[in-house]
This record gives structure tokens, C-alpha cells and sequence, in this order.
């Protein structure tokens, strides 16, 4: 697996907040990618019924996962292709290398594949002495660097272009410069040496397809293209949910991943891999691998509470929506996910203790499941996550002390009858009318409420409450 | 190859195990995933009695979509203005003096290579796939694709709700040609342009298509050129694929109807 720092969510976040590339990146990439996905599905012409229909289609097929990867199998197979299953990380990484292995690979070109980010692939291959290079210009840059990914979509996102200049200066050798034109094109120079070199292209899967045995993949840039024509083999990593039944459902998942991932209509290109090259043919790789991963996604299968999240096509759409993923990054979620889907992913996959930071440090706002091309309840699960840590027990405590506890236990009680929290509104107006200042200001509260004024004033409750004004008729 | 069909029935059992199914899914596929036959019906008729002043439409359409992302859409009258187009694109650009080009009937016999030769370009063809093709003619066609500043396709479609040029891989028609060169240049006809993506899927599950390879072992969808906006999001084109796009449509009534489906007929 790769390198969790999950634990660490705390500090990388307080880190990050204080990072003035960060907050403008991330603020141009939101108000750029996050605002044109809104836009982007108000211009469907079927309006948010198609964000329903997505999500039915993808819980429908979530909920019949061993008929399609059974049907999968068989048609894959028929197509030409092999198909793995790998258990963990460790299984996939081993049935990667042993392919490499049997084409005699030595040169390997990737696609963007947060999959294989997630089993740490690239160091692994790396250590067998094979030449591994990223070619989605954003994980170029960041493998550049040394780093992980900070956005599913943008993975340079952290990144100004004079940092970036400085990075291709040193390890491109060229001409410092900060134009993203001339910048891109190095890239293009070099990755296209890279492409035509190149033994084995790995990518991972949008969609596979259960009819067909197709492999659905999208690409603005095409290097998935490049990397699954040119080289001799190409490998596909899939999660086991990136799967769905017919053909005619890309119409519908295409559509909304293009939109949710950056407003687009449609991705640039999209591929759908059925098989490798046949006889007749002038170009296509001579043999298509297809690896189904499950690395913990069977037991979030068996979790009706959890399942929802296997629904999820990466778009990255969340991430473009959440106030707390503007303020912190990526990096901070200390794993392969960010965002809200990692807030809730990484915990499913990691373990609640381990990542509970990430689902607690979110705010609830609910962003996240209005940018959902799918509709994806994640605040459902990030509150289910909540739950299930607090009931799991195990030395974990519930309150910091007897004071919070009896505090929560007040509110829960006041808060469940009409009357007592009448009678509570009530004495909090009569309070407040004491506590206040000459302007209608409190700004002293006692105990340990006084957390709250130290840094700020809190404005009395009325004398009334709203609801009895309307009710008097005033 | 007996262990890993084992594995794939292990891993389907620990699905439906997962699931909460005693084994793997007693029902068939086609019971729990129905083909929405009524609706395929539908959209194949609309498709099939699509009036020419319907047609026209989806053209504005394609053009407006494909305007907004900078792709160039250019009616001609007929096949014959095409080779003076491509031509004149090619002069155009300045280009380099070899461009690479598919096997396909709207490219064949309409004087491409002399009208090239006239601005001092050279086009380079793939094996057409009546035989196998071998490793030192794939190496062939790989060099002269990478070195094209232009490569010539047709299409087997193009959907107009979203730009997008559908191409199916055949013998003689390799999709590096639409991926290695600079400039993408793509040749339709009119009755080749459909309204979306559902209407695309309903037409290659038709019963006409069942005969042909209905999806082939890639097909290939184009939607816009190459773009990428991973530093600081500017978008800058042309970053693996294309830079440029060019979308040439035959509007008038007189050209060879359908050519994938002839195609598929000559082989």
C-alpha cells in the first residue's frame, strides 16, 4: 500500500492553511472547476433526473456486483484479454510483475490511475529495475518532484508556474521559463520519446463494461491513448465497483463524470478497450491485461451502511466543492483520496481509528452531495462514520471528561421535548439579558463556555423569540 | 489458464458472498441488466426517418458545440472539394511535408495525393489489413504517424450534443492516426451526424450491426484536440495528442452513403 500519514491529518492540514500557493491554487481551481460542474449540469438536457438515474444505475450495479464481474470474466476472456484477481496490494503489485516479466517489459508508461497510487505501484516496480514514467501532465510534474498527487483531477494543483518552471529547469535541463505553453510542450517532447519507447502502458479503468468486456477510460490530454496503442502490452487496474452493465450506460455515467470532474460535455477522448490488437490491425498492444482489485472494497461491500461509497467515479467533483479540502489541500488526508470521498473512503480502507481525523475535521455543509454527479450521500456517511467510531469503544473516549458529558447529556435531554426547550429559550433570554452590555452584546461567557467570547462577542438572545413574535402577530 | 478460472469464480462467490447471497447470482444477466429494447427501437426509427431539414439542424448544432471548444467544422458541398480543402489546410499550415491518412472510401480516388504534392506534401497510407499485418509494418506506419504533421480520418459517427467523432478500429483505419500527428483532420458525411451519445449505443446494438463487430476490440471517441490545464489552469492545447481539430462535412446529397458499413461489406 502506499505510504498512510492519515495520523497526521491534524498537522499537514495546519501546515497547509499557512501555504499561499496552496490557498490560491486551490481557490482559482474551485471557483474554475467546482463552479463549472454546477453550471455544467444545469445545461443537461434532462436536467437533475439524469443525476438520479446515474446514481440508480450505479447503486443497481454496486448491488449485483458478483453477476457482473462473473459476466465480465467471460467476455473479457473471449475478447483476447486476461483478467487477475488481486486480493490486497501485495497480489496486485506481484501479478504486475509477473507480467512484466512474461513480455520481457522494461519500459513502463502510465495514465493517471488513482488506483495505482492507492496499492503504491510505481516504487514497487521501480525496486524491480523497471523504468517507470507517469505521463498525465500533472502526475508528471509531481513524480518530478518527488511527491504524491494533491487532486484526482489536477494532481499539480499545489504547484504556481514558477515552481513548476524551477522544477523542469533542474530536472529537464531547459531554460527556465514560467509559461504554461512552453512548459507543456517539454513535457509533450519528452513524455513522446517515453510513449514510442515504451513496453508495457498501465492505466487504470473508469468504467469497465460487464456486456462487452470493454474498459472504459477518459482522458483530456491522450496520454491514456498514447499509453494503450503504442507499447506492446497494456495492463489495466481496476477497482472492483468500476464496473457496470451495458454499453448504453456510458451515455448516461460518461456524460455526468465529464461534468462533475470540469463542466465538460464530454471528455476529450474516450477509449473503450475490448481486446488486444487482432492480426489485420496496424497498431494496438499485443496483449490487454485487466487486474480486479479489491484491497479492502468486499467488506465495504458487505456494509449496507457503507456500501453507497462503491458508487463513487472519481471525478474529483467534491474535492472542487469542499471549504475545508480549499483550506487544507490534498496532501494533508495523508492518503490516496482527498477530499470529502477520502474522508469517507480512507477511514473504510485504512481504519476508522487510524483516519479519524479526516471524517471528523469535515463540516457537514453537504457541498460535497450537491456536486455529486451521482448523488452520492457523503454526509450520511461521514456522520455514520462518527457513530460507528463512537460505538466501537475500545479505549477511545466518548467525552474528554465527566464536565462534557454531563453538558451533551443536558443538551440531548433539553432538545428532545418542545417544552423543556421553550422553557430553556426562555431562561437563555432572561440570562442573556443580564450578561449583556450597554450595546446588546455578551462578551464574557463563564466556565468553559468562555472558549467562545474569548476571541469574539455573542450577540444576547432576543427578549422574544422570533417564532412567539409571529405567533402574538407582531 | 484452469487456476485463474478458478480464481475468477472465487473472487465472484466472495462477492455475492459480501452480498449476502449464499453463492454467486442464481438470476442471468439479462434479467437483472434488461436492454431497454423499446427504447433502442425508438431511437434507431428516429435516427433512420430523420428528415434532411433535421439533419441540417443537428449540423448547426455540431458546429456550435464544437465553435465553443475550438474545434473547426467546414461544410463542402462534396467529395470533390475535399482534396482542395485538405490541401489548402496543409499550405496553411506550413506543415512538414508528410501527412499520414486512413484506408477509407472518402479519401480513395478523389486526387488527395496530387492536390498534396502540389503544396509539397506527401501522404502516407497503413497496411489496408487485407492480410496480417507484421511487426516491421506496424514499426512502418509508427514512424511515418509520428513524424505526420497531419493525420486524415473518417468517422463512423459523429454526435453532435458533444463534438464527439466515434471511431471504431478496422484494418487500414489505425487510431494512431488520429492521436500521433499535430493536426487532426476528420472527413463525414451529413447522415453521419446524430443527436447523442443513447442514440450512438442504440444504433450498434441494431440488428444491422450484429453482422459487423458491433463495438470492435477499441473504439475510439474524439471530442475535442489534446488540452490540459494542470499548471495553474490555463489550458494550453496539444499536449500529448492534436493541437488542432478539423472536422470537414460532405452537406451535399451526392456522396458514397455509410462507408464503415460498405467497408465491412467489401471485406
Amino acid at each position: 500500500m502506499n505510504r498512510i500519514r492519515t495520523e497526521q491529518y491534524r498537522r499537514l492540514a495546519g501546515a497547509a492553511m499557512t501555504d499561499p500557493v496552496l490557498k490560491k491554487a486551490l481557490a482559482v481551481l474551485q471557483a474554475r472547476l467546482g463552479q463549472g460542474a454546477l453550471d455544467g449540469y444545469r445545461e443537461l438536457p434532462e436536467g437533475p433526473d439524469l443525476r438520479r438515474l446515474g446514481h440508480a444505475m450505479r447503486m443497481h450495479a454496486i448491488s449485483h456486483l458478483d453477476l457482473l464481474h462473473r459476466h465480465l470474466a467471460r467476455q473479457v476472456r473471449a475478447n483476447g484479454g486476461e483478467i487477475h484477481y488481486a486480493a490486497d496490494a501485495k497480489e496486485a503489485i506481484r501479478i504486475c510483475l509477473d507480467i512484466a516479466k512474461a513480455h520481457q517489459v522494461r519500459r513502463i508508461v502510465k495514465g493517471k490511475s488513482m488506483v495505482t497510487e492507492e496499492i503504491g505501484l510505481n516504487p514497487a516496480l521501480e525496486k524491480a529495475g523497471l523504468e517507470v514514467c507517469e505521463t498525465d501532465l500533472g502526475e508528471y510534474i509531481v513524480q518530478l518532484a518527488g511527491e504524491s498527487p494533491s487532486h484526482i483531477m489536477a494532481p499539480a494543483a499545489h504547484h504556481n508556474r514558477q515552481q513548476i518552471g524551477r522544477l523542469f529547469q533542474e530536472k529537464l535541463g531547459m531554460a527556465y521559463s514560467d509559461d504554461p505553453a512552453t512548459l507543456t510542450l517539454a513535457a509533450r517532447k519528452a513524455l513522446r520519446k517515453k510513449f514510442l519507447a515504451a513496453d508495457m502502458g498501465i492505466t487504470g479503468c473508469n468504467l469497465a463494461c460487464a456486456e462487452t468486456g470493454h474498459i472504459g477510460l477518459v482522458s483530456n490530454e491522450g496520454n491514456i491513448r498514447m499509453a494503450t496503442t503504442l507499447p506492446k502490452v497494456h495492463v489495466a487496474i481496476m477497482g472492483m465497483e468500476r464496473i457496470t452493465a451495458r454499453m448504453s450506460d456510458y451515455a448516461v455515467l460518461f456524460r455526468l463524470l465529464s461534468r462533475g470532474t470540469a463542466g465538460q460535455p464530454m471528455a476529450a477522448y474516450a477509449s473503450f478497450i475490448g481486446g488486444p490488437r487482432l492480426p489485420d490491425q496496424n497498431d494496438g498492444p499485443q496483449a490487454l491485461h485487466l487486474i480486479v482489485l479489491d484491497n479492502g472494497r468486499k467488506k465495504i461491500l458487505a456494509d449496507p451502511e457503507f456500501r453507497e461509497v462503491l458508487c463513487c467515479v472519481r471525478c474529483g467533483g467534491c474535492l472542487n466543492a469542499c471549504p475545508v479540502y480549499r483550506h487544507i489541500g490534498g496532501h494533508a488526508y495523508g492518503f490516496v483520496y482527498p477530499g470529502p470521498i477520502g474522508a469517507v473512503l480512507s477511514p473504510l480502507l485504512v481504519g476508522l481509528e487510524r483516519a479519524k481525523h479526516l471524517f471528523q475535521g469535515e463540516t457537514l455543509c453537504g457541498a460535497c452531495r450537491d456536486i455529486c454527479p451521482v448523488n452520492i450521500d457523503l454526509p450520511r456517511m461521514l456522520l455514520a462514520l462518527r457513530r460507528r467510531l463512537k460505538t466501537k469503544g475500545r479505549g477511545i473516549h466518548r467525552f474528554r471528561g465527566a464536565g462534557e458529558e454531563a453538558a451533551y447529556n443536558a443538551w440531548a435531554w433539553t432538545m428532545s421535548s418542545a417544552g423543556r426547550y421553550r422553557v430553556t429559550q426562555h431562561g437563555l433570554a432572561i440570562g442573556g439579558k443580564w450578561a449583556q452590555n450597554g450595546q446588546g452584546m455578551i462578551r464574557r461567557l463563564p466556565g468553559k463556555a468562555g472558549g467562545w467570547t474569548s476571541s469574539r462577542d455573542l450577540r444576547a438572545p432576543a427578549a422574544q423569540s422570533f417564532r412567539r413574535r409571529q405567533v402574538k402577530g407582531k | 489458464m484452469a487456476n485463474k478460472l478458478q480464481s475468477a469464480e472465487e473472487f465472484v462467490n466472495g462477492l455475492a458472498h459480501a452480498l449476502g447471497r449464499d453463492k454467486a447470482h442464481p438470476s442471468q444477466f439479462e434479467d437483472i441488466f434488461p436492454s431497454d429494447e423499446h427504447r433502442q427501437c425508438a431511437l434507431q426509427n428516429q435516427v433512420a426517418h430523420r428528415s434532411r431539414k433535421t439533419q441540417l439542424a443537428l449540423f448547426e448544432q455540431l458546429v456550435a458545440r464544437a465553435g465553443a471548444i475550438s474545434v473547426d467544422v467546414i461544410a463542402l458541398a462534396s467529395l470533390d472539394d475535399l482534396a482542395p480543402a485538405i490541401a489548402a489546410l496543409v499550405d496553411e499550415l506550413d506543415a512538414k511535408s508528410t501527412l499520414v491518412s486512413w484506408n477509407h472510401p472518402f479519401l480513395t480516388d478523389i486526387g488527395l495525393s496530387e492536390a498534396l504534392a502540389e503544396v509539397g506534401a506527401e501522404i502516407v497510407l497503413p497496411e489496408n489489413g487485407k492480410t496480417d499485418v507484421n511487426a516491421a509494418q506496424c514499426q512502418t506506419w509508427r514512424r511515418a504517424a509520428a513524424r505526420a504533421a497531419m493525420g486524415i480520418t473518417g468517422a463512423d459517427y459523429c454526435i453532435a450534443e458533444t463534438a464527439t467523432l466515434v471511431m471504431r478500429n478496422r484494418p487500414g483505419q489505425p487510431r494512431s492516426a488520429s492521436l500521433l500527428p499535430e493536426v487532426h483532420a476528420a472527413v463525414i458525411g451529413l447522415d453521419q451526424i446524430i443527436a447523442s451519445p443513447a442514440e450512438l449505443f442504440a444504433l450498434m446494438g441494431s440488428p444491422a450491426a450484429i453482422e459487423s463487430p458491433s463495438v470492435t476490440n477499441c473504439m475510439t471517441w474524439v471530442s475535442s484536440n489534446s488540452k490540459t490545464g494542470d499548471i495553474e489552469g490555463e489550458l494550453v492545447p496539444g499536449v500529448h495528442g492534436p493541437g488542432r481539430m478539423v472536422i470537414y462535412v460532405i452537406t451535399g446529397p451526392d456522396y458514397p452513403t455509410r462507408p464503415h458499413e460498405r467497408m465491412h461489406e467489401s471485406v
